[in-house]
């Protein structure tokens, strides 16, 4: 028996033709939907890493025992 | 022998004897006939003209004499009794105009033809065949911009929104409040949903973060990039939301098109840094008029906002 794979579509487009009123949908192609994920996973690595900044900017300040306004007054 | 005071023709005196008066009337007769020689012989239409000083001295010829014996019609022109005695002379080509405004103009040699007035705005230009003159809203003409998707389109359910069946020379693009399901979402417009590399976005990229860098501070250049118009980038947030406008010019010709974009990502729902503002400009290296606009996240799918498109 052929097993059948199905993928869900993730990404599609709509369109609206100002011309006929119509209103259509699209699902992305393979190349379409490869360009997202590579930016999302791009976007998602940022996130971590800014998390982690920020994580060890606060790890900082709580170690010299100083508040955020503190640490903004001594930064100036 | 007395003769006439005029021409000297002979006559019989008064002392002159009856029965000698048939002889005299014949050589008047005669000297009359010889004198009159000249207007024998002639033919229709011809008329008499002096042949010398010398008295009764004519000669028949045609009656072509003088400054205007006919009138004959040219091109455009009409004429009604010809030969007189009064020509009428019409100019046949202003019965081709029937309404104010319009003009005339060569077909070819010796035709003309009608152009009737265009409308209001319009300008006189050579057609495409380059054979006539034409009527045509000139592109330099300013016309006001129209709301084209009527009380705009939702970005909402899908990575792309695309707006199709444009038809006008400029296009202004309005990005209002829109956010993705994911943080970081960069919001790009591409005309005819372009993905070739035919974006030359040139401009300032700045970054706003919680603490200042001056690497956050740049200027961008993409040379034939393939990605679309970079608008903005939202926040480290999902619930963050961008908005930014976009100018495209000369969107209904072919060849290349002109650009320029404004956008910024909003310190909304949460955001706490990382705004990305974008001011750019450029060409759209487009080959083809452009008839659809797309609005693209590179973040999944839109969530909130909306999307006007204006044309002129």
């Amino acid at each position: 028996m052929e097993r059948c794979t199905f993928m869900a579509v993730k990404y599609r487009e709509k369109i609206i033709n100002l011309e006929t009123g119509e209103e259509t949908w699209r699902d992305f192609t393979d190349a379409e939907t490869a360009e997202v994920e590579e930016a999302q996973a791009q976007n998602k690595a940022k996130a971590i890493a800014q998390a982690d900044t920020e994580a060890k900017r606060l790890a900082v300040l709580q170690k010299l025992g100083l508040s955020e306004e503190e640490a903004k007054l001594l930064l100036g | 022998m007395p003769t006439t005071s005029n021409f000297g023709w002979t006559t019989p005196a008064d002392t002159d004897l009856v029965k000698d008066g048939a002889a005299a009337i014949r050589t008047l007769g005669n000297g009359i006939d010889t004198s009159l020689i000249d207007l024998k012989g002639g033919t229709t239409g011809q008329i008499l003209s002096k042949a010398s000083a010398t008295d009764l001295d004519y000669t028949w010829i045609n009656n072509d004499q003088g400054d205007l014996t006919a009138v004959q019609a040219g091109v455009g022109i009409t004429v009604t009794d010809g030969t007189g005695p009064i020509p009428t002379i019409t100019n046949s080509s202003t019965d081709l105009i029937t309404t104010a405004g319009d003009i005339l103009y060569g077909t070819a040699a010796d035709t003309v033809a009608r152009l009737g007035i265009g409308t209001a705005g319009q300008v006189l230009t050579v057609n495409s065949g380059a054979n006539a003159p034409e009527w045509k809203t000139g592109s330099s003409v300013p016309t006001a911009f129209t709301l084209l998707n009527a009380g705009g389109t939702a970005l909402t359910g899908a990575t792309s929104i695309t707006i199709s069946g444009i038809s006008a020379k400029e296009i202004v693009v309005l990005v209002d409040n829109a956010s993705t399901a994911n943080a970081y979402a960069e919001v790009r417009i591409r005309p005819n949903n372009s993905t070739s590399a035919i974006y030359d976005l040139f401009g300032i990229y700045n970054v706003i973060t919680a603490s200042y860098s001056a690497g956050n501070f740049d200027a961008r250049g993409n040379y034939q990039s393939s990605a679309g118009i970079v608008l903005f980038q939202n926040g480290d947030n999902a619930a963050a939301t961008g908005r930014g406008f976009c100018y495209i010019d000369k969107t209904d010709q072919t060849g290349f098109k002109r650009f320029q974009s404004y956008g910024s990502g909003r310190v909304n729902g949460g955001a706490t840094g990382d705004i990305h503002q974008l001011t750019l400009g450029g060409i759209l290296e487009f080959s083809a008029a452009i008839t659809s606009i797309t609005i693209f996240s590179n973040s999944g799918n839109f969530d909130n906002g909306t999307v006007y498109v204006y044309g002129s």
